[in-house]
């Protein structure tokens, strides 16, 4: 696969897959606390600099 | 004496142990927080499971580690974050997820198709195939979220800080000189690419998927083009040093 043909499979894909979930769901899938929320998983704690960046990747 | 070139191979795989275990954690918080922000199901239903692939990911990489006689790491246990303190709740939200499944998950597949192409091992390239398959949906699922996130939210302030997570995402050498080791073409059958094809990749995968990509969603590219094109200059020019 082509580097170029990502944008068509990771992009389009994935942006054809988000419309349609949220006109089957409405939009929103009634939780509605509008991401004022923020949970850490079971046993893990926040690192990283919460100043900017992002994952290292492959 | 360890060959310099295997104790190379020997390092990424390391490292990548820490990414997949890392993005497991990562992926897991997404989920619930995209919960917590109403998003469909589906979108929550993606996140957990990009979190189980990435455990058996990074078991992956131990199994790859093992084989090389090489020491398997202990896995990452932070849930680490980037998202700058200033901005809201939800702009955070769309920061990590943007950071994690657009930038970092797209540059991985970009990185495996490369793998892909030049793998001749047999266990080797299942790994890496079954890694791709994966990683499609871990980037589509940035994608998605800005599909849905837009129409609630303005996300233009994501523009400038575009660079700022393929930076991260870079790490700290990628647009650094390597050593002569890491040019050696036989890293690609150990699963690595070579430096300079990577910083080629890198800057390639930008200009022509996640800049199109962010454009595609109204957000303001300009940012991430001059950094790119900054990149793409110090590159040249140490080329042409080097020549």
């Amino acid at each position: 696969m082509k580097i170029k043909k990502l944008f068509q499979v990771l992009v389009l894909g994935g942006t054809a897959l988000g419309l349609a979930a949220a006109a089957a769901c409405g939009g929103d899938n009634g939780n509605g606390s509008g991401g004022q929320v923020q949970t850490l998983p079971d046993g893990g704690h926040t690192g990283g600099t919460g100043g900017g960046g992002g994952p290292v990747g492959w | 004496m360890v060959d310099p070139t295997r104790r190379l191979a020997d390092q990424v795989w390391a490292a990548r142990h820490g990414v997949e275990s890392g993005a497991a954690l990562r992926f897991a918080s997404l989920s619930r927080r995209l919960w917590d922000a109403g998003a469909p199901e589906a979108l929550v239903q993606l996140a957990a499971r990009a979190s189980r692939d990435e455990t058996r990911h990074a078991g992956h990489c131990a199994d790859i580690l093992r084989e090389r006689r090489a020491r398997v790491p202990a896995p990452e246990t932070r849930l680490l974050e980037y998202a700058p303190a200033e901005l809201s709740p939800e702009q955070k939200l769309a920061y990590e997820v943007v950071a994690q499944s657009c930038i970092s998950e797209t540059e991985s597949m970009a990185t495996l198709v490369t793998l892909l192409d030049a793998a001749s091992d047999g266990h080797l390239r299942q790994v890496l195939h079954e890694l791709a398959r994966d990683e499609v949906h871990h980037a589509r699922l940035g994608w998605a979220y800005l599909a849905w996130a837009r129409q609630r939210m303005d996300i233009g302030f994501l523009g400038a800080w575009l660079p700022s997570m393929a930076a991260g995402t870079a790490g700290p050498d990628l647009f650094r000189p390597g050593p002569p080791e890491a040019e050696d073409p036989v890293l690609l059958r150990s699963g690595v690419v070579p430096h300079s094809e990577r910083q080629r990749v890198y800057l390639e995968t930008l200009q022509s998927v996640v800049i199109p990509g962010m454009a595609e969603h109204g957000v303001d590219t300009g940012p991430l083009r001059e950094w790119t094109e900054q990149r793409r200059g110090a590159v040249e020019s140490a080329a042409a040093v080097e020549a």
